[in-house]
């Protein structure tokens, strides 16, 4: 029997509000475990389409690359729903299990249309869980996540329509200039580079994404970039504008994380840095690259996971979220600190741990594909990953000693997530051939390790090392926030909500107005006196605050389209 | 020097030593960890004092003073 894996995820979504307590997390669990038997039954080749508006449309076509997205999307659910069975926000539960449902929805999609759909509602979900995050921030990262996606479908959509209107196909494959429009091309690879958060289209992350609920932010950093990334391998496969993105992004993430003092947003920096890796290597674009960038978002879905469980299980034991108020958590919290570390081992690329077995296949491809300077400089951000989240962030949080912290217990549930996640990362460390057979481009004859690649892995982590250590007292968070790329629309998009909300009450009270008017109007007839609306308009309706309005409406309309 | 400094250096010159040892020379390669015994070492270090300057110099620009809390009106 043929089952969509989003299905009961979606179905598990639409039961949430009916339940309550216990039944609801057992309610959740089992959609989300459903979900994930359901992707691992699938082979390739599998496929189901339906005719909608006398569109041929492909809901679900199983390959390898959909597969190995799927299963990962799948699992990191799962893994979610365990590090949050302790929450009891029902919102949050049920944004969490739509966004893994429409990511699968997405991963599985064999038209530009079911494709479409499933990315706004990636959108949509997301922004729920941003909002359900319930820190002193969510709202207005919220409306500025929004503002920025709906920017992303609307060209997105402007896209698909314009390929679709000039003779391209319904079916997703790879767009070249001989198969589309340039306009095509361009609209939709900007739309994937805005969710990929390629800079400089990347602050909603670094923005809203620390906004989020502990467990929320895990979510958050599994799915939509690198929902961005399985487009990318799918569609631009050896664009060469990608491999400077990537290079760019690699590096980006690694400079700005030195300044970060917030530890979400220093991992939310990292997911940045990390996905350039992936981005640079569709660009590089032979089958080793490929290869490498799906192994290495199946690697980072992992450890970014684990990492985020570690430092969210310190903000909810603490309270604290800035490296300047934590510190000697280590003897409070030896599990977590044994497990964070497998998690920044794994990014760090350490061999025996997940990232070492991907980032190896980036780098390598690099290299054969002569592109030595590429090499080296994701070889640079890979220094800079290992600095901030190897040593910066648990040396600063769980060694230094530091003024009293009261730390709360923390719920099984969220250790034993950790404790799984740990597992798959050395697992798939110490035995990549699981991974390797179910890589896109088979056969994969890559071996990782050899002598030469782990001794020079060692000696760049303890090259990175001895320069912590030296600059250990420059690298430690400051009271201090950095400014990004979204300073330059947090102004505009404050100005368009404002607008929004206060156009929204004027609308309200003009309607009441308008009521008061009519029935003034009939007392006038009546004798009375009339009032004028004319001047109350140009009193209460502003002209920028109606243009306002409606540019918003327009980009929801358009991406909602 | 303490004994965490002599324990590096002794692991940094082990890493050197069975790089030279065991490792197999790319002549053709164009790839300096390859061609130069102990680049990563340096490189590490290098690079990791290189993104520490450049974010410091960066943030002479870009930091600002801790705001108390998000804004969150609307």
């Amino acid at each position: 029997m043929l089952l969509h894996p989003a299905v009961p995820l979606f179905t598990t979504a639409l039961v949430i509000p009916l339940l309550r307590g216990k039944i609801r997390t057992v309610a959740v669990v089992l959609g989300v475990c459903l979900s994930l038997i359901a992707t691992a039954a699938l082979k390739p080749g599998m496929s189901w389409s339906v005719n909608v508006a006398s569109m041929h449309l492909t809901p679900l076509k199983v390959d390898e690359l959909s597969w190995l997205f799927g299963i990962i999307f799948a699992l990191v659910a799962l893994l979610g729903t365990i590090y949050s069975m302790h929450t009891h926000s029902a919102t949050e539960h049920a944004a969490a299990v739509t966004y893994a449902g429409s990511a699968l929805g997405l991963t599985f999609a064999g038209d530009w249309i079911t494709a479409f759909a499933f990315w706004e509602l990636m959108a949509l979900a997301s922004l729920a869980i941003i909002w359900s995050g319930g820190q002193p921030g969510s709202r207005t990262a919220g409306f500025r996540y929004l503002f920025v996606h709906a920017l992303g479908g609307s060209l997105f959509f402007a896209g698909i329509t314009i390929h679709l209107s000039s003779g391209g196909g319904l079916a997703i494959a790879p767009l070249t200039s001989a198969t589309t429009s340039q306009w095509a091309y361009g609209l939709i690879l900007t739309a994937v580079l805005i969710n990929a958060a390629v800079p400089p289209l990347h602050a909603w992350l670094t923005d809203a994404y620390p906004e989020a609920s502990v467990s929320g932010m895990v979510f958050l950093s599994a799915f939509t970039t690198k929902g961005a990334v399985y487009l990318l391998i799918r569609v631009f496969p050896g664009s060469e504008l990608l491999v400077l993105a990537g290079v760019v992004m690699a590096l980006y993430g690694v400079v700005y994380a030195v300044l970060e003092n917030d530890i979400r947003r220093l991992l939310a920096y990292h997911i940045i840095s990390q996905v350039g890796y992936m981005v640079a290597a569709v660009g590089i674009g032979t089958n080793l690259a490929l290869n490498g960038a799906a192994a290495h978002a199946f690697c980072h879905i992992l450890y970014k996971a684990l990492l985020l469980m570690g430092a969210g299980a310190v903000i909810a034991s603490t309270g604290q979220r800035r490296l300047t108020e934590l510190g000697g958590l280590a003897k409070f919290m030896p599990l977590v600190v044994i497990l964070y570390t497998v998690g920044a081992f794994s990014i760090s690329g350490v061999p025996l741990f997940n990232g070492f077995i991907s980032k190896a296949m980036v780098l390598s491809a690099a290299e054969i594909d002569g592109r030595s300077a590429i090499a080296l400089l994701l070889t640079l951000a890979s220094i800079g990953t290992f600095l901030h989240t190897g040593l910066k962030l648990p040396y600063f949080t769980f060694f230094t000693p530091k003024h009293q912290i009261s730390v709360k217990k923390l719920p099984v549930n969220m250790l034993l997530a950790m404790f799984i996640t740990a597992g798959l990362c050395l697992f798939l460390g110490l035995y990549p051939e699981w991974l390797y057979t179910h890589l896109p481009m088979q056969p994969v004859l890559y071996e990782p390790y050899t002598m030469n690649h782990v001794v020079s892995t060692l000696q760049l982590l303890v090259g990175t090392t001895v320069g912590f250590w030296l600059l250990r007292s420059k690298v430690g968070g400051a009271p201090t926030y950095s400014l990004d790329v979204d300073v330059l629309y947090r102004k505009p998009t404050a100005f368009l909500m404002n607008s929004f909300v206060t156009s929204t009450k004027e609308m309200g009270r003009l309607n009441q107005q308008a009521a008061t008017y009519i029935l003034q109007k009939l007392n006038g007839l009546a004798g009375v006196g009339p009032t004028s609306v004319p001047v109350y308009l140009e009193r209460n309706l502003q002209p920028l605050n109606i243009i306002a309005l409606l540019v918003l409406l327009l980009l929801v309309v358009l991406s909602l389209l | 020097m303490t004994r965490a400094y002599w324990l590096i250096l002794i692991g940094a010159l082990s890493l050197i030593v069975l790089e030279y040892a065991t490792t197999t020379p790319h002549s053709e390669s164009l790839s300096l960890g390859h061609q130069v015994v102990g680049f990563n070492l340096f490189y590490g270090l290098g690079g990791c004092l290189s993104i520490v300057i450049i974010a410091k110099c960066l943030g002479i620009f870009i930091q600002k003073p801790n705001k108390n809390s998000e804004e969150d009106s609307l």
